[in-house]
């Protein structure tokens, strides 16, 4: 995406109004969603989400962190009407999802799921935003215009008449945010938007988001790249197995784990057999070990106060120790100790 | 009804059409095959029988693209991913149906006259107009008949994860009952299977047109053909928008039709 | 040894496989419809215009009931190409060190054996709710008539399916491949009506001997008095499965070389 765009005008400004008592693009109470199981599955009834409550300022980004199946796609899609809520409520822009005004909400918000499904491959990028202008009732004289808009902002302009059979990933992944953004939706709902995608298309993502962000558009995101999540969310839940097991601003979800300790350990040679003894012996909430720039990273939470870097010494001595110490939770800390507690 | 989530539906179907035409082949194709067949069984074979046999033959081309396309329809978006995004719209997914539909119906009806310029070309059929006119009128009347109806069957195949195989089971009772390459009279008590298909009348009300006279029992002339077309593709209508009206909510209850 | 052991295990959880995967797809009652409701309906559509037309009404529905198989098993096999693609299932398939061709024998099993069950359900028809005699039937010549169709069958199937790891028209040819044999192979009309060229293509597809030594079973003619069509059959069997073995082996180097397997 090119630099030169920063200076035009953006097109989808929104006003953040003054944030008051109310004031808020979504509110969440209660919200529970049961899924019959499928005939003859063998599967019983399953709890995607369970009871979650939250809400969403303008322009505001908010993330939803989780492991796979915790509920996170199901809330998005409740959020966005494709899904009715068993029970609760959800309340888009002043409108009930339940109610009577699918239309009017679905006039002003969109989404972008993950992947490569979701346009129509025979079609060219052009063709399918031509398509989806149309269905969002956009002003036939306007359509040309914000086409082009469009392809502008997501980079694809010299692809916007070839087919999109032929892009490649991020292509395609670019290609959904332009069609979530032909309504120039209040709400955009982004459901793993970076998956799969190599880290420089993904930055550019990012900085396209923050961007919508900046002029109004209220966010939810969902995403497994707790970096992501870290840099552009300005709140966040963490959701596991369907409950909300932790939510505020980043400070604030440092302070439900502020009786974790976290020590992070960094070795020359892989301690792995250390690990699978801490591991089998000690009750932490969580232990791993990754390898960075050709060392070993082992990152230890535990609720245990006594002081256990001696032992921690000596167990890791001898796999080349050379760094270790008490470190500050990082966002992914606090995601593995929340969702580790809720899942033991 | 929003016009224009149905055109552009129109002419999405028209790109996606031109962008890949194959899988319009069986459906030419077969009808094509049905005719020769008919006419090697036929023990004499005279002019008013060939010509009923080249009629039927486009009719059969009319019904077998409008089964096909219907069931394929709602299967397309399922393999591109595609529902979803179209639920988000505020568009009804009946207006896009309805787009498609009409195009599906069209490409059926050129796929009706292309067989019969290839039975006039290999057979020497000459179809001469009685009243050219009122032909075309009743061209256009078949167009909405077939697509209504490919509106109500596109509402059923939104149900079926199988929907190639509810056309294979379809597609012979639809050449049956579509009385294209015998008389419906033939059918005897299934007969009215063959009334409550708006096509039948709209189909005879062509050949009235075509040749001066038609095939149902009923024949009180082109207007009454007109009038039970009428009412019938208006039932098809309210009961796609009734159908649809329960798959959304359906969906939106259990999220099924994401699944592919 | 252990080579055929291998292949066999290959082949039958090949099998296995496509028998899940078909009936977690569709419900065996709705299988089940798929392969009775087009035949029934076919026989009587034709016995229809037959009736019209003043010909042998009992020739037609024997014919329909034998031809039945395409609809059958030439769709079935000749679109399991097009399925893996779909699922994304190619890629794997292929890198994995078992031959294609046998994988693909493996699942088109079902669909060939789906074949016999769509003929002897079609002719079980033809006599219970068409009417047709079935007095004389020779029940062994029939038996061996319906196995030996369903191999010479199933080799085209495969012919035409082999098309489909590099094309996407696998399934046009299998629609197009029905309708020839409707067509050609003396299931509405005898093969002798046709014009010279078109017989001569009609005595290279194996429906139409199973046709006739269908119609011969029908009237009882024992397997000696069918020596002919059905030594046609088996002959046509063996050069079809070699067809699509070496076409097999064509079209995955074409696919692999212009790198389409997962096109679709």
């Amino acid at each position: 995406m090119s630099d030169n765009r920063t200076h035009r005008k953006w097109p989808f400004s929104h006003s953040r109004g003054s944030i008051e008592e109310g004031d808020h693009s979504i509110v969440v109470e209660n919200l529970s969603k049961m899924f019959k199981s499928y005939r003859k599955s063998g599967m019983p009834d399953k709890l995607a989400v369970d009871n979650i409550s939250f809400s969403v300022k303008r322009g505001e980004i908010f993330g939803l962190l989780g492991p796979n199946g915790a509920g996170k796609t199901t809330t998005i899609r409740m959020l966005s009407t494709l899904l009715i809520p068993t029970s609760g409520r959800a309340v888009i822009l002043g409108m009930d999802v339940s109610g009577g005004n699918i239309k009017e909400i679905r006039k002003r918000v969109n989404l972008v799921s993950g992947g490569e499904r979701g346009l129509y491959y025979r079609l060219t990028g052009r063709q399918n935003l031509n398509f989806f202008s149309n269905l969002y009732d956009v002003d036939r004289n306007k359509q040309k215009e914000l086409i082009k808009e469009l392809l502008d902002i997501v980079d694809l302009k010299d692809f916007a008449d070839v087919k999109v059979e032929s892009y490649s990933r991020g292509m395609k992944q670019r290609m959904h945010i332009a069609r979530a953004l032909v309504n120039s939706p209040e709400i955009l709902y982004l459901d793993e938007p970076t998956i799969g995608l190599d880290p420089e298309i993904a930055r550019e993502i990012r900085s396209l988001i923050r961007k919508l962000a900046d002029s109004g558009t209220t966010i939810i995101l969902t995403t497994h790249y707790m970096q992501e999540a870290e840099e552009l969310c300005d709140r966040i839940m963490i959701v596991s197995k369907g409950k909300s097991v932790g939510y505020g601003t980043l400070e604030k979800l440092r302070e439900t784990v502020s009786d974790t300790n976290v020590v992070e350990i960094i070795t020359n040679n892989d301690p792995h057999d250390a690990v699978a003894k801490l591991s089998a012996e000690r009750d932490f909430i969580h232990i791993n070990t990754e390898r960075i720039s050709g060392r070993y990273c082992t990152r230890i939470q535990t609720k245990d106060n006594e002081d256990i870097l001696s032992e921690l010494d000596a167990l890791f001595s001898r796999y080349g120790l050379r760094k270790m110490g008490y470190d500050e939770p990082t966002l992914e800390d606090i995601y593995l100790s929340l969702v580790g507690l809720n899942e033991s | 009804m929003n016009l224009k989530a149905v055109t552009a539906a129109f002419k999405q179907q028209g790109i996606q059409f031109l962008a890949d035409p194959q899988w319009i082949i069986p459906s030419i194709i077969a009808p094509f095959m049905f005719t020769i067949v008919a006419l090697y069984m036929h023990t004499d074979l005279t002019g008013p029988v060939v010509l009923t046999a080249v009629l039927g033959g486009g009719v059969l081309g009319m019904w077998g693209n409008m089964l096909f396309a219907s069931g394929f329809t709602i299967t397309y978006d399922r393999y591109n991913g595609t529902i979803e995004p179209i639920m988000m719209t505020p568009s009804h997914m009946i207006d896009v149906i309805a787009g498609r539909s009409i195009w599906n119906a069209l490409i059926g009806l050129l796929n009706a006259v292309l067989v019969f310029i290839s039975a006039e070309a290999i057979f020497g059929v000459g179809v001469s107009l009685a009243d050219p006119l009122m032909f075309f009128a009743m061209l256009v009347l078949t167009l909405f008949a077939l697509a209504s109806i490919g509106l109500m069957l596109a509402a059923l195949f939104v149900l079926t994860r199988a929907s190639f195989v509810v056309m294979t089971i379809l597609q012979f009772p639809i050449y049956v009952f579509s009385g294209a390459l015998f008389p419906i009279q033939q059918l005897g008590v299934f007969a009215p299977i063959s009334y409550v298909l708006a096509p039948t009348w709209s189909v005879d009300a062509l050949k009235i047109a075509a040749i001066g006279h038609g095939d149902t029992i009923v024949s009180l002339g082109l207007s009454f053909n007109v009038a039970i077309a009428f009412v019938l593709m208006a039932f098809y209508i309210a009961a796609a928008y009734f159908l649809f009206k329960i798959i959304e909510r359906n969906i939106r209850e259990s999220g099924a039709l994401v699944r592919y | 040894m252990s080579f055929v052991t291998e292949r066999i295990r290959v082949i039958k959880a090949s099998c296995i496989l496509s028998i899940h995967d078909l009936f977690t797809t569709i419900r065996p009652s709705l299988w089940l419809l798929q392969v009775v409701v087009p035949s029934l309906f076919a026989m009587f559509f034709f016995s229809m215009i037959a009736l019209y037309a003043g010909a042998d009404r009992e020739f037609v529905i024997i014919g329909n009931a034998v031809q039945s198989i395409g609809m059958t098993t030439i769709y079935a096999v000749s679109g399991i190409p097009g399925v893996q693609k779909h699922i994304g299932t190619m890629s794997p398939l292929v890198a994995a060190p078992s031959s294609l061709f046998t994988i693909f024998l493996g699942m088109s099993i079902f669909g060939i054996a789906a074949g016999f069950i769509s003929i002897a359900v079609s002719l079980f028809c033809a006599s219970f709710i068409f009417g047709v005699s079935m007095a004389s039937i020779n029940l062994t010549s029939a038996l061996v008539v319906i196995l030996l169709t369903t191999f010479s069958v199933g080799g085209i199937s495969m012919m035409i399916g082999s098309v489909g790891i590099y094309l996407r028209t696998s399934a046009i040819i299998a629609n197009v491949a029905t309708y020839i044999g409707l067509v050609l192979c003396g299931v509405n009309f005898p093969v002798s009506d046709l014009p010279g060229w078109a017989q001569v293509i009609a005595h290279c597809h194996p429906l139409t001997y199973a046709v006739e030594a269908t119609r011969g079973a029908v009237v009882g003619s024992t397997v000696a008095d069918l020596a002919e069509p059905i030594l046609m059959m088996i002959v046509l069997g063996i050069i079809f499965i070699i067809l699509s073995y070496l076409m097999f082996r064509f079209f995955e180097h074409l696919a692999r070389v212009k790198g389409r397997m997962d096109t679709f």
